[in-house]
């Protein structure tokens, strides 16, 4: 699939900002399954500094700096992208425990095993995983099902979780949005020695039968990506409850949602608080 | 030869010891030393312990404000022999280049830990690893320029280390402190042995800082250290001023423009080299979310854009937990093998002398080494940081004691440092910078100092007029006595009732409005500009603590004069301390402080005093107090010939322009010094305030203010507000226009945000 996407963030100020600092991870990477052009990113007001850099993981980082007052901040970006489905072959028929990292050679993916920041690893998540990886189960059937028993168990609730939202919490609340789901089955995932990354996205939404498209109408996602030895990293979204498909677009990656927020900043300004949009759309192309 | 007095009982116990060695001769760096020690008497003891005390508190190194964690100095060094230090040297200068050389690998190429020499979760789980600074990226080669390392002596004799310190210099500035305190406390010590100085050593880190920026020839380099209320504050601020670098905050850095710029008043300069003395997590909130609200947004980019160089680099935390791994990783990345190993976890530390009271006992003994980057290598100083007890002391400044160290030269012919006359690679210091911070600071010094003057005056006027009438209610004088003290007791808000223990509890009691709490607040305002005031301002200090503790030691009723004349004493030597500062806006910001503070002083005792008529020997009595407290007695003699008038000392303390304590000539000398800041140009709202109140009261008539209505002069009370007024105004257009950081900076794009 080819998708032309649009991504428009804007945060308005009750108060003067005076200078703001940002960091963007708007930019979708080229990846094994995907090929990304015509980006353009731009910020108002305009920045006197900009640039982008790759990161850690291999990420697009934009910065910006905007000395000028500003009331409102508006962070538009857009690009093609050409998106096929993943293909891991039989390698998703290995017994799970081969695909976890061991060893020097497999140094890379060893922190995508660890807790991270954001992502703690407890007994509970653990007791929760361990039905679905029952001794020499094929990867790909063991991740699927923890998948269907997610979106069985957890409901999709926006406004549930907050910024403090701690995988434990998430738990016991059996009740989140796609980033918490996303970073839940990372433990899980985690706590069976397996490696899990967080992965930021677009999800093209279809409309409904006999209506037109809405613009702006899509989302930012998020979903994960479990590594398979040898074949890459399986795609899996729990908030869908099914594999990824040619309909997700990848933007970054990273241990969680820290490593690659949409955006975030810093602004020197009195302002207490500020109202936040986002209007996505990934148009079929 | 005498007997070993206050070295009898000496004994290292089961660990090796660095007076005493196996056998019971001295060891080879006490060789020369020894007779010293020999002839000391317990007396002796004392009093070194006594002069190393004074000399410790005179340079600011103890915090009066944490009288229990005072910066304890031993007065015994630790002697370390030529041959030790040599092998030593080459330990730590070849460490340092290896924690450079892990460090340029772990954000670089990665080898270490693509060939197994290092577990990857040694580096990917620790908290210090900086991802933002890893990976895509060629990794700065040169990442540490100050490395130290804590050596400890184990039982086969071989130094070895304990901890490195990468993350800020800790302890540096101390170990340069401890030498001058050393060095003339114990001067013919210090003549008998060859010992390295470390003075050529200062040049050798300025070195290693200036070049630390490659891209230019004249490079600003800043010393970024936490507020004054940090406990390393001291010792940053004292290393600050070693190196002649500018010491800064956060909020005077900014990055702008692809660069970053330190703002001083005159306007930006931009800075090539920061040294960091704040942990990595505090350097940049916009990428190192570890503070929300300090620190220098855009920081870590232009690191990564190699736009400003920050030593040591921000991800040298890691480093903290590779120990272990450092022989391997010294054969892999240097090809040698590892000269100074880690000591082992169990591993008895050998023992010093350390003077304890009236002796000498062993105590396990720590070397902190210090090395700098010099070319491609590392230089160790000769000389360090000995620290006693407390293994556990993350700061040194937690430990029991220090200790200076007593790097012996082989010959007394060998260079100092082994530097010679090498000369300077960079241009010279800059000296300090005019930042927002230091500009409020020291204006608060100024006030501060110019408070506590006014303060201390009026209390021993106080206790001048207790002392001839507390037992004469009810002579005129008694009656003056109640009058003044009622009028102290409303203005500072106490409640002793006796005169005297009034005076008392001002000199002494800690409790606000009191002289110690100025004294306190004065020295919060001086740490935060540390680098712009002479070492000489600790003396002063002093000597008004010394004043206060005589008074807290002293219980009899007549020690209150004595002790608030040594106040009175060290106040009037900072006064002269600030006489000799360069006339630069810091300078002015004293002054503004100082004027300020008297016009609202003078003012307010005048008010406070005389708005009242009492009736002519009362209002007499009054009026000398008054002249007294503002310590114009002498002009008013000259001039009135002694006849004491209520309209005289009001028109003298009030208006005169020529009666350097007057509120007429603070004001002058605040409009003065007002125009001789940066950006003035005559009508800045600063200035505007200040003229329009010196315009006042070159209009007043001295008559209107003694004017009465019934028993009130309303003329004073209404010329004591609107100064009050006045100057609160002026106090926040100054601080618009000069203390200013800006506002406060706050994160957006908090985890949940717009995902779904």
């Amino acid at each position: 699939m080819r998708y032309l996407v649009h991504h428009r963030t804007s945060y308005d100020y009750d108060d003067v900002v005076r200078a703001s600092y940002g960091m963007a991870y708007l930019i979708p990477r080229d990846t094994v399954r995907q090929t990304v052009s015509a980006i353009r990113i731009t910020a108002d007001p305009e920045p006197i500094d900009a640039s982008t850099h790759t990161d850690y993981y291999g990420n697009a980082a934009w910065y910006f700096q905007i000395p000028t007052e500003h009331r409102r901040l508006e962070v538009v970006s857009s690009c093609a992208v050409e998106v096929v489905d993943q293909n891991l072959g039989r390698a998703l028929q290995m017994p799970w425990e081969q695909a976890r990292p061991r060893g020097p050679q497999d140094w890379r993916q060893h922190e995508f095993t660890e807790a991270s920041p954001m992502i703690a690893i407890d007994e509970q998540v653990r007791e929760y995983a361990r039905p679905s990886f029952t001794s020499g189960r094929a990867l790909g059937e063991s991740v699927m099902d923890l998948v269907h028993r997610f979106a069985g168990d957890f409901e999709y609730r926006p406004g549930s979780t907050t910024i403090t939202s701690t995988v434990r919490d998430v738990m016991n609340d059996r009740a989140g949005v796609c980033q918490d789901f996303a970073q839940v089955m990372i433990a899980a995932l985690r706590s069976m020695g397996l490696a899990a990354r967080y992965v930021s996205g677009y999800l093209a939404t279809e409309p409904p039968p006999g209506k037109e498209r809405v613009r702006g109408a899509d989302a930012t996602h998020a979903w994960l990506a479990v590594w398979v030895r040898d074949a890459g990293w399986f795609s899996v979204d729990p908030t869908n409850d099914q594999a990824v498909n040619d309909r997700y677009v990848t933007v970054a990656w990273g241990r969680d949602y820290g490593d690659v927020p949409p955006l975030k900043g810093v602004i020197f300004s009195e302002s207490g608080s500020s109202e936040l949009s986002v209007a996505v759309d990934v148009e079929p192309a | 030869m005498a007997p070993p007095r206050v070295l009898e009982g000496y004994h290292a116990s089961d660990h090796l010891d660095e007076l005493i060695d196996a056998e019971g001769g001295f060891t080879p760096g006490w060789t020369t030393l020894r007779h010293r020690l020999q002839s000391l008497t317990p007396r002796d003891l004392d009093r070194l312990q006594g002069d190393v005390r004074r000399a410790v508190r005179r340079s600011g190194m103890a915090d009066q404000r944490r009288g229990d964690r005072r910066w304890r100095l031993d007065p015994l060094p630790l002697m370390i022999d030529h041959d030790t230090w040599a092998e030593v040297r080459a330990g730590v200068a070849q460490r340092a280049e290896l924690l450079g050389a892990v460090y340029a690998d772990l954000y670089g190429e990665q080898r270490l830990l693509a060939e197994g020499l290092m577990p990857p979760e040694v580096v990917t789980g620790h908290r210090g690893f900086v991802r933002s600074l890893a990976g895509g990226l060629p990794s700065d080669p040169r990442p540490l320029s100050i490395v130290a390392c804590d050596l400890q002596r184990g039982a086969d004799g071989d130094w070895r280390v304990v901890a490195d310190h990468v993350q800020d210099p800790a302890g540096l500035g101390y170990a340069l402190q401890n030498r001058r305190v050393m060095a003339a406390a114990l001067p013919n010590w210090f003549r008998d042995v060859h010992v390295h100085r470390l003075s050529p050593f200062v040049q050798a880190i300025r070195d290693a800082l200036t070049t630390a920026a490659e891209t230019t020839e004249a490079p600003t380099v800043v010393v970024l250290a936490p507020g004054p209320e940090s406990q390393a504050a001291y010792e940053y601020a004292a290393l600050a001023m070693d190196l002649g670098f500018p010491l800064v905050e956060a909020s005077d850095l900014v990055v702008d423009a692809g660069a970053v710029w330190l703002r001083e008043v005159k306007g930006r300069t931009r800075v090539d080299v920061i040294v960091r003395c704040v942990d990595a997590g505090d350097l940049d909130p916009l990428e190192l979310r570890e503070s929300s609200s300090s620190g220098v947004p855009g920081l870590l980019e232009m690191v990564r854009r190699s736009r400003v160089k920050v030593v040591n680099g921000p991800g040298s935390s890691v480093l903290d937990g590779v120990a272990p791994h450092l022989p391997d990783a010294s054969e892999a990345l240097l090809s040698e093998p590892l000269l100074l190993g880690s000591a082992g976890v169990d591993a008895l530390p050998s023992t010093a002398p350390i003077v304890d009271r009236k002796s000498i006992v062993a105590a396990p003994v720590t070397w902190r080494v210090f090395a700098v980057a010099d070319g491609a290598g590392f230089r160790p100083m000769a000389g360090g940081l000995g620290l006693i007890g407390d293994d556990d002391a993350e700061y040194p400044g937690a430990f029991r004691a220090s200790k200076d160290v007593w790097v012996l030269k082989a010959s007394a012919d060998d260079s100092d440092q082994g530097l010679g006359d090498r000369l300077s690679a960079g241009p010279g210091p800059a000296g300090p910078a005019a930042v927002p911070h230091a500009l409020a600071d020291l204006y608060g010094v100024g006030r501060l100092m110019a408070g506590a003057e006014d303060l201390v005056r009026v209390s021993l006027v106080l206790d001048r007029w207790a002392e001839d009438f507390a037992e004469r209610p009810h002579s005129s004088g008694g009656r003056t006595l109640r009058v003044l003290s009622d009028a102290l007791r409303r203005v500072t808000g106490r409640e002793d009732l006796d005169p005297r223990a009034l005076t008392r509890g001002l000199l002494s009691d800690t409790t606000p409005g009191g002289v110690p709490q100025l004294i306190v607040d004065l020295i919060d305002h001086a740490r935060g500009a540390q680098d712009q005031l002479s070492a000489d301002f600790w003396i002063a200090i002093d000597e008004v603590d010394n004043g206060i503790h005589d008074l807290l030691d002293d219980e009899e009723p007549d020690g209150v004069a004595a002790a608030g004349a040594r106040m009175l004493t060290g106040l009037l030597a900072l006064d002269g301390v600030v006489a000799n500062m360069v006339r630069d806006p810091g300078w002015h910001m004293v002054r503004i402080g100082q004027a300020s503070q008297r016009a609202r002083s003078v003012a307010r005792i005048a008010d406070a005093l005389l708005l009242e008529r009492q009736g002519i020997d009362i209002d007499r009595g009054l009026g000398q107090a008054v002249l007294a407290a503002t310590e114009s007695s002498i002009t008013h003699a000259r001039r009135y010939r002694g006849h004491v008038r209520a309209a005289d000392v009001v028109s003298l303390v009030l208006l005169d322009e020529d009666n350097p304590r007057s509120l007429r000539f603070a004001v002058g000398a605040l409009a003065s010094h007002v125009s001789r800041l940066p950006g003035a140009h005559g009508a800045t709202r600063p200035e505007r305030i200040v003229e329009s109140l010196r315009d006042h009261l070159d209009d007043i008539d001295a008559r209107s203010l003694t004017t009465t209505d019934g028993a009130l002069r309303p003329g004073l009370r209404e010329l004591s507000l609107r100064v009050a007024d006045d100057l609160s105004v002026f106090d926040e257009a100054l601080a618009e226009v000069y203390h200013d950081s800006g506002p406060k900076l706050r994160l957006f794009g908090a985890p949940g945000e717009g995902v779904t």
